[in-house]
Parts: structure tokens; sequence; C-alpha cells
């Protein structure tokens, strides 16, 4: 029991953390795929050198961008509603 | 060692004051590494040999090479489709090969290519040469070439910064969440993370051409046309934007001073300008040499 209240309070402790590290995956991918999007991005040479090691982050970003319509839900998600 | 960089408007004579520079300098017994990264190079055609692949001795303590513009590009992408089709494997069922391909023709990537293949040149040869005399493509590439390793570096910089955020961020997770974290299998240690390494070459890589660029010696080569002053003004510019000033001044194909060539002389008032007469014969390597015997000694002065 006690275990389990510790992991439900560890979780909530780095909710936001978490929240945050996403969206600063997603827009790190985002960044390097500029090119693509009309953002300012850096030389294509480096985004290219990047990509094979950005699987996660190009993950993280594709399913934001499918949850791009549903900030209710997320926002419900961050509080823990 | 000593690197020269050769630039101007297209038709100048930017190649073929290259070759009397290397010629010079070879005959006189010093060891030339002779380059271009023109992606119309003509080396091969005024050394009067067959074009060939890589560095090759063209004359004693002459070594050329002709970068082929469109093969790097070709093997920088290759290399990376390799590993990004590792890495992204599942999606095999897509075209992969055709979302890749639009890579090719991404901007700014044949810069990069020869670039890097620039720096790997000098890098190979310094230890055995005196001076690296560099052949540039026409204005607007030569100095998108100039300038990239100045951006890229700022970019670098700060994606390495926001990496390593990220990475903290990762970590803090990972203490407290332990094996319950999802970030266990992404990595948070900056000296094992795959992204931090690739900026650090690219950092690397980006930093030696800046070297290179500010200790270099960079002959602007004209002639008396309008257009050539025009642009070699430009030239001027665009180089003093990136902290890069030009040392000499050769006023090519020389015959008498017009009023063009009086508007050069004095738009660079402040540095060298040596008229040099036009070369009848380009293969002849000997006239070629002695045509730099006037103004070589001025580039080794500049040193």
């Amino acid at each position: 029991m006690l275990s389990l209240l510790s992991r439900v309070f560890r979780h909530g402790s780095v909710s936001a953390t978490e929240a945050e590290l996403r969206e600063m995956e997603n827009a790190f991918a985002l960044v390097l795929m500029g090119a693509f999007t009309g953002m300012p991005a850096p030389p294509a040479y480096i985004s290219i050198a990047l990509l094979p090691w950005l699987e996660r982050e190009l993950g993280v970003m594709m399913s934001r961008s499918l949850m791009h319509d549903d900030r209710l839900s997320e926002w419900a998600d961050l509080v823990d509603l | 060692m000593r690197t020269v960089f050769f630039v101007g408007k297209g038709g100048v004579g930017k190649t073929t004051s290259s070759a009397s520079l290397a010629f010079h300098l070879a005959s006189a017994g010093g060891k030339v590494y002779w380059v271009s990264i023109d992606p119309a190079h003509n080396l091969c055609d005024i050394a009067g040999c067959r074009p060939f692949r890589g560095a090759r001795e063209i004359a004693p303590n002459l070594l050329a090479e002709e970068i082929d513009m469109e093969r790097c590009t070709e093997a920088y992408i290759e290399k990376n489709i390799t590993r990004m089709k590792e890495t992204y494997r599942y999606l095999g069922i897509l075209n992969l090969e055709g979302a890749f391909d639009i890579l090719r023709y991404s901007p700014g990537m044949e810069e990069a290519a020869v670039t890097a293949a620039l720096a790997d040149g000098i890098r190979r040869y310094r230890e055995r040469i005196d001076c690296v005399v560099v052949d540039t493509p026409p204005t607007g590439l030569m100095l998108r070439m100039f300038a990239l390793p100045f951006t890229s570096t700022l970019w670098i910089e700060k994606l390495s910064e926001w990496r390593r955020t990220i990475l903290g961020r990762r970590k803090t997770v990972n203490s407290i969440l332990g094996k319950d974290s999802p970030y266990r299998e992404a990595g948070d240690e900056a000296g094992e993370d795959p992204v931090l390494r690739e900026l650090g070459v690219e950092a690397e890589r980006a930093s030696f051409l800046k070297a290179v660029f500010a200790d270099a010696c960079v002959v602007l080569v004209t002639d008396q046309e309008r257009l050539s002053l025009d642009e070699s003004l430009r030239i001027r510019d665009g180089l003093a934007r990136l902290g890069i000033g030009i040392s000499l001044v050769l006023l090519n194909k020389f015959r008498a001073l017009n009023e063009t060539g009086k508007r050069i002389i004095e738009a660079f008032s402040d540095r060298t300008v040596v008229k040099v007469p036009f070369v009848e014969d380009t293969a002849d390597r000997k006239a070629l040499a002695e045509t730099a015997a006037a103004w070589a000694e001025l580039i080794t002065r500049t040193e």
C-alpha cells in the first residue's frame, strides 16, 4: 500500500516536469524539421546529421501534432483530473 | 601553412590566377595543394591532364584535386540515409527512399558537402604542404560557403544548449521515478548522447573552417569590366560581414588602364592592386608560374 502511494506521489511530483520535457522534445524535433514547416531552421545538413538519432523526439512530435486539437484533455491530464 | 582563396566574378580568371600561384610556388620548391571547389572546375584543363578523382601529384611538389560537388553531396546524403534506414526500419512500408530523396534538394546541402570535403582535404594534407591554393565557385555560392560555418556555429550552440536542458530534465524524471520512468531507455547522460556527439562533430568542423577562413589570404580577381567591379564590391562587403578581409586584388587580363580600372584601384585603395597581364596560353605552365612571380611574394608577406 505504502509502495503504491509512494509511486502515485512520485509520479505526481514530476508530472509538470514530464509535460515540460515532452514540449521540449517536441519543439527540438519541430525546429530540426523547420525547413518543412516554414519555421526558422538550422542548415539542412545539421538536421540530416541528427535525424537518425531523433526517433523518440519525432515520435513525440507526431503524437503532439495528433493531439493538437485536444488541449482540454491534456490540461486535465496535467492537473490529474 | 598558408591558405589562399581566389574569389571573383565568373570568367575573370580565378582558376588561371590560382594556377599561376600554384605552379609558381611549386616550382620554387614549396609543397602545394591546389584544390578547386567550383562545380564547373577546370583545373585539369589548365594542367593539361585527364580528369581524375581525389588528389594527385600533377607536377613536382604540386598536389591537385577537383572536389566534385555532386559526388560529395551524394556521398553525404547516402551516409545519412543508410543510418536513417537503420533507425526507421519499421517505416519501410512507406516509400522511405522517396522521402529521403527530398533531402538531396534541401537548400544548403551542396555548400555543406563541399566545405566538409574541403576541410577534410586540408586536414589530410596540412602536415606535408606549405600552401593550400583554393579556386572558389562564383560569388553567390562562394559567399554561402564562407558563411556556412558561422551560421552553423550559432545553431549548433543553441541546439546543444537545448539538448543539455532536455537531458537534465530526463535525469530529474529518471532519478525520481527510477524503473517506472518512461525515459529510462531514452538516455540522460550528456557524454553518451548521440545527438550531442553529432553536434560536437559538426561544431568541431565549423570551428576548423572558421579558423581556416580567419587565417586565410583572400585574393580578389577582377578585370576591367563594370560588372566585375560591381561584383567585386559585393564580394568585399559580403566577406566583410563575416569578418574576412581581402588581402590582395589582381587586376587581371590587364592591357591598358580604363575608367573602370581606375574605379577599381580607387575602391580598393587600402589594398595592393596588382596589374596582371593577359596569359595567352594557359597550358604553358612556365608562363603561368612567371605571371605569379610579381605578386606571390605579396601573399607570403601578408602572413
